[in-house]
């Protein structure tokens, strides 16, 4: 086990009652890292985020972030390390306005006491940043329900950037967003990559182009193979799992 | 602890899971399938006997040498009018919450208040006493010492012919196949042409009919006033949410459990410390099977 | 200090609201009084459930419990003040030799006055934070919660000799020798009482419009998210919670001090879900909504026993169905849309 790697998972298994879903997968992230990871679906792809951010347990095998062994804590203990989590389907506060979103992810504010004698203006600035990162520095004020599709997964990763994450998990960032936005949104993948290590699950192979990191194919819970995008394109085994060789 | 005691303690467990089961099926049914929790459903009960003190009567005013087969047509009755109650509760009332559990159970708990004053206006606040089939009367003592009661036989021999037959409906039958769809994916079900507001309207009528028929049979073993829903109504939903919602095996299951616990417990001490005691125990299981004790481990 | 406390707006409706009840007893008889105070125990109630159900979602139907042990606390208390040195009545009927030992301590009021504040929350606190660990979701809760209260009454009607049981306990006349058992009495309490539920009314508001309010917000509508904001939502829930239930302990005690009685049908499953009602109707955001609603709904409830007994179920039935079909925000909503505000669930006034 390398004290190098971010993000470690050593033989990872996750069984529901029988089906297994992640057959004995290993896996290692770098810090700054960018990797793809795609597959048909049902491959497991979901379920391998789920298990390293804590919302499956793991049915055997370990997982290391930073060199610490994380399979038995819970998802808040995971998220306070460093780890981000975006889900599939946008999973942002609807009720609430766009700043009030990001105001709540502020790791410093996260005891109850401080929650409520802290004032609404302390983390401004920083929320700013993060708004302006995100192209919703005019948003503000915007209650986040309203926010157009693209508009939400953009903020659901301010929620995110706002922790100072290590590691970033993107579930389907880009799903269902128009062209234009896919382009900002491999910006903004891109730029924050700087900072922290990202793992994204995408279907759309020319947004994992764009991206140009690492890519993990999975297949029935198991890696298929790993790469280049380039390489990948070119593995038989790849064509035939995709289109059926 | 003699074996004709033994004998009997079993019994008595015997047949009160078989009430508890009786009970629950209506409310595993539309809790379990539909999500809908019927706070209501104590009430059912008590319409089912209210309909079968009414049967009585008209038998003892218009048949009197027959009185004693009044009950075998109550049972009857008394499903029909709760299934037929049920299904305007439902295409009123339940049909607006489906999607919200909470309300459904604040909602359906008015509901609950609302019938216990209705039969308290109608039926007065007193007991009714339903005269009792003269067949049913007694026990036969198969050991010497052991006596069971005739009554609660044809409870727990009622109850296996009514958990066969909805065995049958959910598992061999049309309807059965399209609510076990509805179940698992309401939107595939609706795109591949089921019906799912008739189904639902039909599900919660045959919970509804389920309470009916428990209540018709409870005439023969405890009194019957407006307050008699409440007092079963909690029992019931331990069962339903101990035996995890998701089966009605689990449902039997949990009934028999539960029903032993019980009856061992109330041997032991008394009453209110025999409930107390069973709750302790329900939190504990919950506490590790938040799910129900049956319940299979799905991805959420 | 959040920019929502201080809106003028809730600060007007604060003032009319509390002024109204704070004139009250100058226009109605003497013999009244007690019962608004009796109506304005339940609006303690009802603003911990504005918090524990409204802003954070989690449905409790065992604040009768909660009730209860406000209520038996300070009851003892009373009981025991007013029958020394002998043994109170019930125990006297019930054959008891001596005071049992669980009885003891309240012979203190400051043990008293920490059984009503602190006691909820042991209880309520470890019991929830463990549960809420396990992801008990909202229906079974519910259901938990009220398979809670029904036991609870089951024990205390059981034990005849220690609780006074179904009859409950009654007959206490006097608080550290003063009186209050008199009408007159009565309404200095009443004034009292006003004061402590204006502050506890600032105080929930205080906590919703802070960003601790928010995060209860984004429980209720996404909490496996807010877990992965790095909060520990179980320990929130719980806490939330249990301010909730040290609410329902004191509108317990203020009960006893009005009508001078507890019985188990008052910490029972039926009174546990009646209490949801008094929020619900007033607005499940609404703080004021909260006491307001719990002296309309005490006070038709005094109103329909004298003319039309018949009718308090029926309409107390109407209205669980009222607030869940047909008025989900309650009253406050109603004025919201009256004034053509829109109503952000969790901003209502």
């Amino acid at each position: 086990m390398s004290s190098q790697s971010l993000l470690e998972v050593h033989d990872l298994l996750v069984s529901f009652g029988g089906f297994v879903a992640i057959d004995h997968v290993n896996l290692s992230i770098q810090s700054g890292e960018i990797r793809c990871i795609i597959g048909p679906n049902g491959a497991g792809k979901t379920t391998l985020l789920d298990a390293i951010c804590g919302k499956t347990p793991a049915t055997q095998g370990s997982i290391f972030f930073k060199g610490i062994r994380i399979d038995s804590e819970s998802e808040f203990k995971r998220t306070r390390m460093g780890m981000g989590r975006k889900f599939q389907t946008p999973s942002v506060y609807d009720d609430l306005t766009v700043y009030q979103n990001i105001q709540i992810s502020v790791p410093k504010g996260q005891s109850m006491l401080s929650a409520i004698f802290n004032s609404d203006d302390q983390f401004t600035q920083e929320i700013g940043d993060v708004a302006e990162t995100t192209n919703l520095l005019t948003m503000l004020d915007v209650q986040a329900g309203t926010l157009s599709h693209g508009q939400k997964q953009w903020l659901e990763i301010a929620m995110l950037l706002v922790q100072h994450p290590q590691l970033l998990l993107l579930d389907e960032p880009v799903a269902g967003m128009s062209l234009k936005e896919r382009d900002q949104t491999v910006d903004l993948i891109q730029r924050i990559s700087a900072i922290q290590a990202i793992v994204v699950i995408e279907h759309d192979m020319d947004f994992v182009k764009k991206l140009s990191g690492n890519v993990t194919v999975l297949h029935q819970g198991a890696i298929l193979c790993e790469g280049s995008i380039e390489q990948i394109q070119a593995d038989p085994r790849v064509r035939e799992v995709y289109l059926g060789d | 602890m003699s074996l004709e005691i033994f004998w009997m303690q079993l019994f008595s467990g015997v047949s009160y899971t078989a009430i508890l089961l009786l009970m629950s099926l209506g409310l595993a049914i539309v809790f379990g399938l539909m999500g809908v929790i019927n706070m209501a459903h104590g009430e059912l009960m008590a319409l089912g006997a209210y309909v079968t003190f009414m049967v009585a009567n008209v038998f003892l005013k218009i048949f009197p040498h027959s009185v004693d087969t009044y009950i075998l047509f109550a049972i009857p009755i008394a499903f029909l009018v709760t299934f037929l109650f049920g299904m305007f509760l439902e295409w009123s009332v339940v049909r607006w919450f489906y999607n919200r559990p909470l309300d459904t159970l604040l909602a359906t708990w008015g509901l609950s208040l609302i019938l216990q004053q209705t039969y308290r206006t109608v039926f007065g606040p007193q007991e009714v006493t339903i005269p009792m089939a003269s067949w049913l009367d007694g026990a036969i003592e198969p050991f010497a010492g052991v006596q069971l009661p005739l009554n609660r036989i044809f409870i727990i021999a009622l109850t296996l012919l009514v958990a066969a037959a909805v065995y049958l409906l959910f598992f061999k039958t049309r309807m059965g196949l399209q609510v076990r769809a509805i179940t698992q994916n309401r939107a595939i079900a609706e795109t591949v042409g089921i019906n799912t507001r008739q189904v639902d309207m039909y599900t919660f009528a045959l919970g509804s009919g389920l309470a009916g028929i428990a209540g018709s049979v409870f005439t023969m073993i405890g009194s019957t006033n407006p307050g008699t829903g409440q007092l079963y109504i909690v029992d019931t939903f331990i069962v339903v949410v101990f035996g995890g919602v998701a089966s009605i095996m689990g449902t039997a299951l949990s009934s028999f459990i539960i029903a032993q616990l019980q009856t061992t417990f109330e041997f032991m001490t008394t009453s209110s410390y025999a409930k107390v005691l069973l709750m302790l125990i329900v939190v504990v299981i919950l506490y590790f099977r938040p799910n129900g004790l049956f319940s299979p481990k799905v991805r959420s | 200090m959040p920019k929502d406390f201080l809106r003028k707006s809730w600060w007007v409706n604060f003032i009319i609201i509390f002024g109204l009840l704070l004139l009250l007893p100058m226009a109605s008889p003497a013999f009244r009084v007690p019962l608004y105070g009796k109506y304005l125990s339940f609006a303690f109630v009802a603003l911990g459930i504005v918090l524990s159900w409204g802003y954070c979602g989690i449905l409790s139907l065992g604040q009768g419990i909660f009730f209860g042990i406000g209520a038996y606390a300070l009851a003892m208390f009373l009981k025991l003040e007013a029958s020394s040195p002998e043994l109170p009545d019930f125990m006297v009927w019930s054959s008891v030799e001596q005071l049992p030992l669980a009885w003891l301590p309240f012979q203190s009021f400051s043990f008293t006055l920490i059984c009503i504040f602190v006691m909820p929350v042991l209880v309520a606190f470890p019991f929830t934070y463990l549960i809420f660990k396990k992801r008990v979701s909202g229906v079974y809760f519910a259901i938990l919660t009220l398979a809670l209260s029904l036991t609870l009454t089951v024990m205390i009607i059981g034990s005849q000799g220690g609780t006074g049981g179904a009859n409950g306990i009654t007959d206490f006349s006097s608080l550290l020798g003063w009186d209050v058992a008199s009408d007159e009495a009565r309404t200095r309490l009443y004034y009292m009482m006003l004061g402590l539920l204006a502050l506890c009314a600032a105080l929930v508001q205080y906590l919703v419009s802070s960003r601790y309010g928010k995060v209860l917000i984004a429980i209720r509508d996404r909490e496996d998210r807010v877990r992965f904001s790095g909060y520990d939502t179980a320990w929130i829930k719980a806490a939330t919670l249990s301010v909730s239930c040290v609410l329902a302990s004191i509108g317990g005690a203020m009960f006893v001090l009005f009508t001078g009685l507890i019985t188990p049908q008052l910490v029972g499953a039926v009174a546990s879900v009646e209490m949801i009602v008094y929020a619900a109707f007033g607005g499940r955001t609404s703080v004021l909504g909260a006491v307001f609603a719990a002296f309309a709904i005490g006070w038709l409830k005094s109103a329909l026993s004298e003319e039309f007994p018949q009718g308090w179920l029926f309409f107390l039935g109407g209205l669980f169905l009222l607030v869940t079909a047909v008025l989900p925000q309650g009253i406050s909503g109603l004025l919201d849309y009256f004034k053509k505000r829109p109503t952000v669930t969790g901003d209502s006034q």
